[in-house]
């Protein structure tokens, strides 16, 4: 025991050369008794002080278990078959949750996924970091430890200090909290920090600021940092060397120099293919055009016309209004793709749920088609839903849990009787299945159990099962992994081609723009700061905003190498 | 009400958790004998209630004597082989009058759940749905039904609307609606502000459709689960207001009258009044246990 207890307190003061040794470590989970597939084979990781690795792959490659078992937060039901975790020369296999509760701080810092669930709702940001400060250093008086706290959030990046230490995590935007969660990874000085997709939930302008700041504290402190994502594109970006992941190996490692300008794996080089930032034009449709599409692009699908709407704040106690929505207008010709970027509280979404009609506007007018949707009765409204499709953000709280895939596809089919029978009912649901290419055999699942990407293509399907004309795609790619959000974007692509579709595009991401949409307005505070093609707009924007949202494109200084175009994403 | 719950936590958790069998493939009876013997006072419940049911459904099956005609000879017999509940001052076996009670009590708590669920369930559905003034008024309506101990206002119902075991149900029923109404209310509201319902408003469907297919399916769950725990405090109360006399008269064999009709002999006989009362205590702790194990299921 004593030889154990030397070793923490070793860990926490010495300078190891290695921080972190993971060696050909195999986890796998117990399920209903059975031991499963194993989540990691085999995997291999070493992070030295003031490097920055990696860890690349999609969801279900094993990126979360191998995270956990490094940091010793295993759920009980998973089990480490083979292979060594080593904290400096400390070898922490076997460790149980007192030791590791002693280093976790001191040694390793932990950032979480989602900085939303992250922090405790009822207790202010400050008191958790205070928390935090005390739990490795009991003697520091309530003076002391709060000016540390101060400090620690200064480090992390935060600027009015004393505000954020008295507020609630809901008073902080998302990159607020994600700063705070940093701050409270760092507050007993830990050498290393393992960060799982710390910005994936994040605006692209912020997620760029927090991972600067990472690259900052690591030449600062000399911080070992363990980076976990999906987004291969952030990855090379930052990462001095790379370790990409699939179905639970390691496919690929190395500098990332290396990695990145010449990959050996099909897989890695698919990864890089689906980063946004790849691409400088258009994606390609991979299917034919429609037959018969001769009407003249120049004649509008979509018109609005200085858009306004206030909301009430309601817990305020003057009777201050928020203004979501400032004049808004703009024009999508039949066909083609309009893309509205800009970050969180832009106002794209309430735009968005205006053209669809979930809004009423406080002014101005929506005009479909030659029509007023404002000035339309409730049976010619539902009559125009057909027109008009919505797709969400979150697929799996879009489409209601209890309905199976096939279900949930005829719904909209049901509700306008927009074919006769079974059997008519379901030709075209398999119909619909075939065109945004998902596997007939999960029609009969719930939500619950398809991934991200496949459920987004069921929520897909129901929006064009009505044979719409003009979709309206609110962040529908965000919530998705690089990889599955590339297939999507070509499914959209491949869709417009041949059904002739017109999408209205809400992003906040403006590398996704360029793949999918022919014209472009930058939102901000309500407002449209630059519109215009997405081609003139990538070169020469004129807004200075417009510049810092390009500048912000994740992965733009990778440059892809010379067959990458070709790997595509259907590769 | 939770006064009522709280024996429950008095049941010893024998159930441990379903850590891990041994590896291998096994008969899904033999799994199924497992997990049953893992959660021994599970299956001791379940045993219980099927038994209570039978006794309700076919009496017949399970004694020879008449619940009403007994041979005064035998009156007042301790419990013995011919007697296992002994016999009452009339002569009547104790055991037959507890296994054609069955039906009574059982009936009368069925029908006074179904009661506050099926009403409770949909004024929580209407008012959560259609949100708004009509959701103000109603709760404060609830509020007011909250309010007044339940006991008592069953009792003013009872004798508003007569005296009969029936009439006693009604009442437990109507009392227990405002707990329903809530709890469906709850979840209701979560529901229907959630992304699938207005996705499936966004796609033309009506207000009744979203209601039927969506909103109803998703909320109904907490309200299920406070229906089986309700069976047991409805079966309290039945025996409750009988005891008190508020049920069918005498020679009905109901359990809650039967404990009224033993306490006479409290000091003599104890056991006339002790056994059925340990029957209610038995089959109201048995559907306590069944229905906390579906709330865990949910």
């Amino acid at each position: 025991m004593t030889a154990v207890s030397n070793a923490e307190r070793h860990l926490t003061t010495g300078s190891p050369a290695t921080l972190l040794t993971i060696d050909d470590l195999h986890v796998a989970y117990r399920l209903g008794g059975k031991l499963g597939q194993p989540a990691a084979r085999g995997v291999s990781v070493q992070v030295r002080p003031g490097e920055l690795v990696a860890v690349v792959g999609e969801s279900g490659s094993g990126k979360t278990t191998v995270v956990r078992a490094s940091l010793g937060l295993l759920p009980p039901n998973a089990e480490i078959l083979q292979g060594r975790i080593t904290y400096g020369e400390t070898d922490v296999t076997k460790w149980g949750d007192r030791q590791f509760g002693k280093v976790r701080g001191p040694f390793v810092g932990f950032v979480p996924q989602d900085p939303g669930n992250a922090l405790n709702p009822v207790k202010r940001v400050g008191r958790q970091l205070v928390e935090a400060i005390l739990l490795h250093d009991r003697k520091l008086g309530t003076a002391v430890s709060r000016q540390l706290a101060l400090e620690k959030f200064r480090t992390a990046g935060l600027t009015d200090v004393e505000r954020v230490f008295a507020q609630f995590p809901h008073e902080l935007s998302g990159g607020m909290k994600q700063r705070a969660l940093i701050a409270i990874a760092l507050a007993s000085n830990p050498k290393l920090l393992i960060a799982d997709e710390p910005t994936s939930s994040l605006d692209v302008t912020v997620q760029k600021t927090i991972l600067d700041h990472l690259d900052r504290l690591r030449a600062e402190l000399s911080l070992g940092v363990l980076l976990v994502t999906h987004d291969l594109g952030i990855a090379a970006e930052r990462a001095d060397r790379l370790v990409v992941m699939q179905a639970g190996r390691v496919v690929e490692r190395g500098p990332t120099t290396v990695v990145a300008s010449a990959p050996s794996e099909p897989y890695t080089r698919r990864l890089l293919a689906a980063a946004p930032s790849s691409h400088h034009s258009r994606l390609e449709a991979t299917r034919p055009a429609a037959a018969g599409d001769d009407e003249p692009a120049t004649s509008p699908i979509l018109v609005t016309d200085g858009l306004v709407k206030h909301f009430k704040l309601p817990h305020h106690r003057s009777r201050e209004r928020l203004t979501a929505v400032d004049g808004v207008s703009f024009s999508i010709a039949r066909g083609t793709t309009h893309a509205i970027v800009g970050e969180s509280g832009a106002g794209k979404s309430t735009v968005a749920r205006i053209v669809f009609g979930f809004t009423k506007p406080d002014a101005g007018t929506v005009t479909f088609d030659g029509v007023h949707l404002g000035t339309l009765d409730r049976a010619a409204r539902r009559e125009s839903r057909r027109q008009v499709q919505f797709v969400y953000q979150n697929p799996f709280s879009s489409l209601d849990p209890r309905f199976t895939v096939r279900r949930l596809i005829a719904e909209p089919l049901q509700i306008h009787r927009a074919v006769a029978g079974r059997p008519a009912l379901d030709q075209r649901v398999s119909e619909l299945v075939e065109a945004v290419a998902l596997d007939p055999h999960l029609l009969r699942r719930h939500p619950a159990e398809l991934s991200g990407g496949q459920a987004q293509r069921v929520a897909i399907a129901r929006a064009l099962a009505l044979n719409p004309r003009l979709v309206v795609l609110d962040e529908a790619v965000s919530a998705l992994d690089v990889s599955v959000q590339a297939q999507v974007l070509q499914l959209l692509v491949d869709l417009q081609a041949s059904l002739g579709l017109t999408y209205l595009f809400i992003t906040h991401d403006l590398g996704v723009v360029r793949l999918i949409a022919h014209t472009v307005s930058v939102m901000r505070g309500g407002r449209i700061v630059e519109d215009g093609p997405v081609g003139e707009i990538f070169a020469d924007p004129r807004e200075e905003y417009t510049r810092e949202l390009i500048a912000a494109i994740p992965g733009r200084g990778v440059t892809p190498g010379r067959d990458m175009t070709n790997a595509g994403v259907s590769a | 009400m939770s006064a009522v719950a709280d024996p429950v936590e008095g049941i010893p958790e024998v159930a441990t958790r379903d850590i891990d069998a041994a590896p291998g493939v096994r008969q899904l009876a033999t799994r199924w004998l497992l997990a049953r013997a893992r959660q021994p006072g599970l299956t001791v419940a379940w045993l219980v209630v099927i038994l209570v049911i039978l006794w309700a459904v076919v009496p017949g099956a399970f004694t020879t004597s008449s619940p009403v005609v007994g041979n005064i000879a035998d009156a007042l017999q301790p419990p013995s082989i011919h007697h296992i509940f002994g016999t009452d001052d009339l002569g009547r076996d104790m055991y037959t009058r507890m296994v054609y009670g069955a039906s009574h009590t059982l009936s009368a708590t069925l029908y006074a759940v179904a009661v506050g669920f099926l009403a409770g369930g949909t004024i929580g559905l209407v008012s959560g749905y259609v949100g708004g003034v009509v959701d103000g008024v109603v709760m404060r309506f609830i509020d007011v039904l909250l309010s007044v101990p339940t006991l008592m206002l069953c009792m003013v119902i009872v004798a508003a609307l007569g005296y009969s075991t029936m009439n006693v149900a009604l009442s437990i029923g109507i009392v227990s609606i405002a707990s329903f109404a809530r709890v469906m209310r709850a979840d209701v509201l979560r529901v229907v502000h959630s992304e699938y319902v207005e996705s499936s408003y966004g796609l033309g469907a009506r207000r009744l459709r979203v209601l039927v297919l969506h909103v109803l399916p998703n909320s109904v769950g907490a309200v299920l689960s406070l229906a089986a725990l309700e069976c047991g405090v409805a079966m309290l109360a039945v025996a409750g207001l009988g005891f008190l006399g508020y049920g069918d008269p005498p020679p009905t064999p109901e359990w809650g009258l039967a404990v009224a009709e033993g306490q006479t002999y409290l000091a003599t006989y104890p056991y006339l009044a002790l056994i059925p009362g340990a029957v209610i205590a038995v089959v109201v702790l048995s559907t306590n246990r069944i229905s906390r194990s579906i709330g865990k299921g949910r």
